[in-house]
């Protein structure tokens, strides 16, 4: 096991910071203004009347229900100019969909025309060390970590180097359907805790409805696949890459998973053996599908769809649970290396990164996910969420109880390519064989990592 | 027709023949009207509500009961998408392409084919031999040189690549070939400048061509699909068809949205078709007569 | 280049002007090829030269793609070695030998049947021309909708008369077959506009003189109308094979090369390995083993189409 936040530490640190939430004022982030460096000669500055310019170009990649957020969040940044300084800053944002994101990102880093500030998940911070500038060159990073919780930072902390700011953390769990488990005969409002309930409402749900119990991930896809199955993989003990980075997770607890998959959509009859792109997003949203495994993310699109009486569970009910264990990601802001970005430049931009990862609770409030800084914790805008009560505050609970392990930061390849986990859509479909399929997954994953 | 053949059996024939042409019209518009179910299944599902949508059982005709017919799909596109943005970025960059692949095509078969200078006769085999040059093996070094120029996410660079089509070239050549010599003679002896004999006699005898190949292109050009992937990245500068696939790659998987943004989509192509259909058969036409 | 000579040996070409020893035609001449030819070179020529460059190259620093490393023939070597590459090319090769067939034989019975005496030909052309000009993305989404497996049209109706249709898309077997019969309701308009106009060009003299000869129907296609549309038959197969070896979009926006990797495409994987994974040298190196394949099936329809016709 490779992933870092071992569970008592975290807990500890994660309450602890809390405490200190909100007393930390953005002056306090190092002491940067415009006036270092020599702004002067950069493109995107301008002498004006004594004061400068900078526009700092942004690469983001929301759609769906955090799109709108982020904008709103750049738009208050250009109207307010909260920062400490003379220069006036603008964001220039632009959005690239996810599915083309890094490779538009990496085409134009290696092309010489990266953005100054960018989105980044966390998972990619090790393979793009090499073309992200260190943020601590730009900021006092040592002040600025009280702002954050401790999981956040240990987020985006690599090889004890912090090279980006924490911006979230999205995490899955389970979400399901209240009417259907009304049918089936279950509680609505008591949903399982561990494998034997859950084996058990999935059971009564196959057997009493006509709907299907379980998907793995709504859209179907490998990464999707890969958050469950990785994480009950974990909850067994199983790992899934050695210290080199060579993948592992052909191991017991891998199979067992992997043969778990394969039973759902067969003897257990959860789910149909289909590979049909978001078949479980449809299914669930129309309410043919009990339970949904996904991200944080999820509850912009449930909370649009009418008549769907939806409830949320932790995703800790893998089957022979030795810890509990849940995948997480969270996004980052990283300062893309650029030649020609002048220092006093690179220095605004890490004190936006800063804004925007500590002032904003729409980011958590509105998006759903667990904000990186402690002083949102606090804010009313966080604890008012419409999502606090059905998801937020058990995603809280999880961070405090240190059960997320982070999505593998491989040193190399893309982390989130779809298809380095495609196998294990082909073992939930019945296109292969479990034990066939996780060792083409090794196959696959082992060539992706050391191209 | 021959008398032999219809004195034979005159009845008989008549009615044979009445039986094979209704079968070939019935063949001919049953294909016609199965290649339409696409059109009519999107048309119709773009206005239907999500709830029929989600019922597995197709509504043609939704049914008369509640609220059948929407349209909160358009409105969702139009109020939360780029769609409008993306289709006056797909005009700028077909439209361009085409003005500029008409200009600077008509120019060189000009002067390959009206005007006399050695070497034109080796610059027009090379320019035919391109043709065996497939479009995608070139993707990966144009696009550092596109990158190298500073084009990715312009406009440009999707334009300039389109312009080294030599298609455009291949069809006026042959065009501005077979326009009889007098005409250029008797212009010349009036006391024309190459420049006029350009505009006010080859480009005038050419417009039908012309307008066809702009039309070939600019519907080419609209429909293009890789090379805008590759060099926009921003979103508020995609094409149409990029546009369309990053809302039905993203999170928006709704099929009324799909279905209406599969409308709104091809709209402003379909319109123009509708109008210039002639032309733009026209110009497919010439590529098989002349390939 | 008859015109050429034409020109010169006119009063136009002969007493002009020189400028430094070169003809004012030549001049004229040049600089009227110059827009195009810049664009040609820069965008068109260039590239090739460079792809070839590129594919003896890797690029060791992924964040800097100045620096450059020679690696001879290395990468075409791992190209052939590379299981990813023939599951790509197997794909490719399905696909083309299920949509090129039905794309001509079907747009050649479409344009003969058009040709009779037909009412209405204007609007069967129009209709049967027009899904030509979607955009691939929107013939994707219309058709993904169609073969959805769960609430899609298609399954909808054969649900009536079989249990448990297949996922169209989702079977590793019907995958590639499910896309080129789409591709063919997209495409096949273009095939049958040529195909009518050669059609319309055949002199009805001939079918009057065969008639008259009793060769009607079968006879009269074979011996006179394949042979009359050679021309246009050709070009169409050529064009389509080039076209639909080059398949991209449809498995990109559709499949993503899936289920199991069973719609993955030459192209598609040339777009992966250069533009995801960031080996540029490898990715210009499968450009060229491209052209290498085309040129050869180009060779090889010139010889069997050829052949059959002489």
């Amino acid at each position: 096991m490779v992933q870092k936040p071992s569970g008592s530490e975290t807990r500890r640190t994660f309450i602890k910071s809390l405490g200190v939430a909100g007393t930390v004022a953005l002056a306090g982030c190092g002491g940067n203004s415009g006036d270092g460096g020599d702004g002067g000669s950069d493109g995107g500055s301008t002498g004006d009347g004594g004061s400068e310019s900078y526009e700092i170009t942004f690469w983001e990649l929301f759609s769906g229900g955090e799109g709108p957020i982020m904008e709103s969040i750049v738009n208050k940044f250009n109207e307010e100019q909260p920062l400490d300084t003379d220069a006036e800053v603008t964001i220039n944002r632009q959005r690239t969909p996810w599915n083309e994101y890094y490779n538009k990102l990496f085409t134009a880093l290696s092309g010489g025309q990266a953005p100054d500030m960018a989105v980044m998940h966390a998972a990619y911070l090790r393979a793009w060390a090499g073309g992200v500038d260190s943020i601590g060159q730009y900021a006092d990073t040592g002040s600025m970590q009280s702002d954050y919780t401790a999981s956040h930072w240990d987020l985006v902390t690599v090889d004890g180097n912090v090279n980006a700011l924490p911006m979230d953390m999205h995490p899955i769990g389970v979400y399901y359907n209240k009417d259907l488990f009304e049918q089936a005969g279950l509680d609505p409002e008591s949903p399982p805790t561990n494998w034997s309930e859950f084996e058990a409402a999935g059971n009564a749900v196959a057997q009493n409805t006509d709907a299907a119990a379980f998907t793995q991930s709504p859209y179907n896809d490998g990464f999707g696949s890969f958050r469950t199955w990785s994480s009950w993989v974990k909850q067994q003990g199983g790992s899934l890459y050695d210290e080199e980075w060579n993948p592992t997770f052909d191991n017991e607890a891998g199979m067992n998973i992997a043969q778990l998959f394969s039973d759902m959509t067969g003897d257990m009859g959860w789910s149909p053996a289909t590979s049909e792109d978001t078949w479980g997003n449809n299914a669930f949203q129309n309410g043919s599908c009990a339970m949904a495994m996904n991200g944080t993310w999820y509850v912009a699109a449930l909370s649009g769809v009418e008549d769907l009486n939806w409830g949320f569970f932790e995703p800790t009910v893998g089957p022979n649970k030795q810890q509990d264990k849940v995948w997480a990601d969270g996004h980052s802001l990283v300062l893309p290396k650029k030649e020609g970005r002048s220092d006093a430049k690179s220095e605004i931009a890490a004190q936006v990164a800063h804004w925007m990862t500590t002032q904003n609770p729409s980011w958590g409030a509105e998006a759903g996910h667990l904000p990186a800084a402690n002083s949102i914790y606090e804010s009313d805008a966080f604890q008012n969420s419409p999502y606090y009560d059905k998801t937020l505050n058990k995603y809280v609970e999880m961070a405090e109880d240190g059960d997320y392990f982070y999505h593998p930061k491989v040193p190399n390849g893309d982390p989130n390519a779809q298809n380095w986990y495609t196998w294990l859509v082909d073992i939930w479909a019945h296109n292969a064989e479990p034990q066939a399929g996780v060792q083409s997954g090794i196959e696959t994953v082992s060539n992706g990592i050391s191209e | 027709m021959p008398e032999s053949t219809q004195s034979r059996s005159l009845g008989a024939s008549l009615t044979g023949d009445a039986v094979r042409s209704a079968l070939l019209h019935v063949a001919l518009y049953g294909l016609a009207f199965l290649m339409a179910v696409p059109y009519l299944y999107t048309i119709s599902r773009s206005f239907q509500p999500n709830e029929l949508l989600r019922d597995p059982r197709p509504y043609w005709i939704p049914p008369l009961v509640g609220e059948p017919i929407t349209l909160e799909h358009y409105r969702y596109l139009l109020e939360n998408t780029l769609v409008v943005q993306w289709t006056i970025n797909t005009f700028i960059i077909a439209g361009g392409a085409t003005i500029l692949i008409v200009a600077i095509d008509s120019m060189i078969a000009f002067s390959l084919t009206r005007l006399d200078w050695p070497g034109q006769g080796a610059i027009m085999g090379i320019i035919l031999a391109s043709f065996m040059v497939p479009y995608y093996m070139n993707i990966v070094p144009l696009y550092q040189i596109v990158s190298n120029l500073g084009l990715i996410n312009s406009y440009w660079g999707v334009i300039m690549p389109a312009a080294a089509s030599p298609l455009g070239v291949f069809l006026l050549y042959q065009f501005f070939r077979d326009i009889p010599v007098e005409y250029e003679e008797a212009a010349r002896l009036d006391g024309f400048s190459t420049f006029q004999v350009y505009t006010r006699i080859i480009l005038p005898l050419a417009k039908p061509i012309l307008s066809a190949l702009a039309l070939f292109m600019f519907v080419y050009n609209w429909n293009a699909f890789l090379w805008p992937l590759l060099v926009l990245s921003n979103e508020t500068a995609y094409t149409l068809p990029i546009g369309l696939v990053n809302l039905y790659q993203g999170n928006i998987d709704t099929p009324g949205l799909h279905m209406a943004v599969a409308i709104l989509g091809s709209l402003p192509l379909f319109v123009i078709y509708l109008i210039f259909q002639g032309q733009i058969v026209r110009a497919v036409q010439m590529q098989g007569a002349t390939g | 280049m008859g015109i050429s000579e034409r020109i010169s040996g006119g009063e136009t070409g002969t007493n002009r002007k020189t400028v430094m020893g070169l003809r004012k035609e030549t001049i004229e001449g040049i600089l009227w090829s110059i827009p195009y030819l810049a664009v040609f070179t820069v965008f068109l020529v260039w590239p090739a030269v460079k792809g070839l460059y590129m594919s003896l190259h890797t690029y060791p620093n992924k964040f800097d793609l100045t620096e450059t490393e020679w690696v001879g023939l290395q990468n075409y070597v791992e190209l052939f070695q590379d299981p990813v590459f023939y599951n790509a090319m197997e794909g490719t090769l399905l696909f083309v030998a299920v949509s090129v067939p039905a794309l001509v034989i079907l747009g050649l019975v479409m344009a003969l049947g058009v040709n009779r005496d037909v009412t209405g030909k204007r609007t069967l052309r129009a209709i049967y021309f027009s899904p030509y000009v979607l955009t691939v993305a929107v013939v994707a989404l219309v058709w993904g909708q169609v073969y959805s497996q769960s609430y899609g049209l298609l399954n909808y109706y054969l649900g009536f008369v079989m249990e448990n249709p297949p996922g169209w898309l989702t079977s590793p077997d019907l995958v590639m077959a499910s896309l080129a019969f789409m591709t063919v309701w997209w495409l096949v308009g273009f095939n049958f506009v040529i195909f009518l106009a050669a059609r319309q060009s055949i002199p009805e003299r001939l079918y009057e003189a065969a008639r008259l000869d009793g060769a009607t129907g079968w006879r009269a296609f074979k011996d006179i109308t394949l042979p009359q549309m050679r021309n246009s038959v050709v070009f169409v197969v050529m064009v389509q094979f080039i076209l639909q070896f080059q398949v991209f979009a449809q498995p990109y926006i559709m499949t993503q090369g899936g289920p199991s990797d069973s719609s993955d495409t030459l192209v598609y994987y040339l777009y992966r390995s250069a533009f995801s994974q960031q080996q540029f040298g490898y990715g210009a190196a499968m450009g060229y083993v491209l052209v290498a394949i085309l040129i050869l099936i180009a060779i090889v329809n010139f010889k069997v189409i050829g052949d059959s016709n002489a």
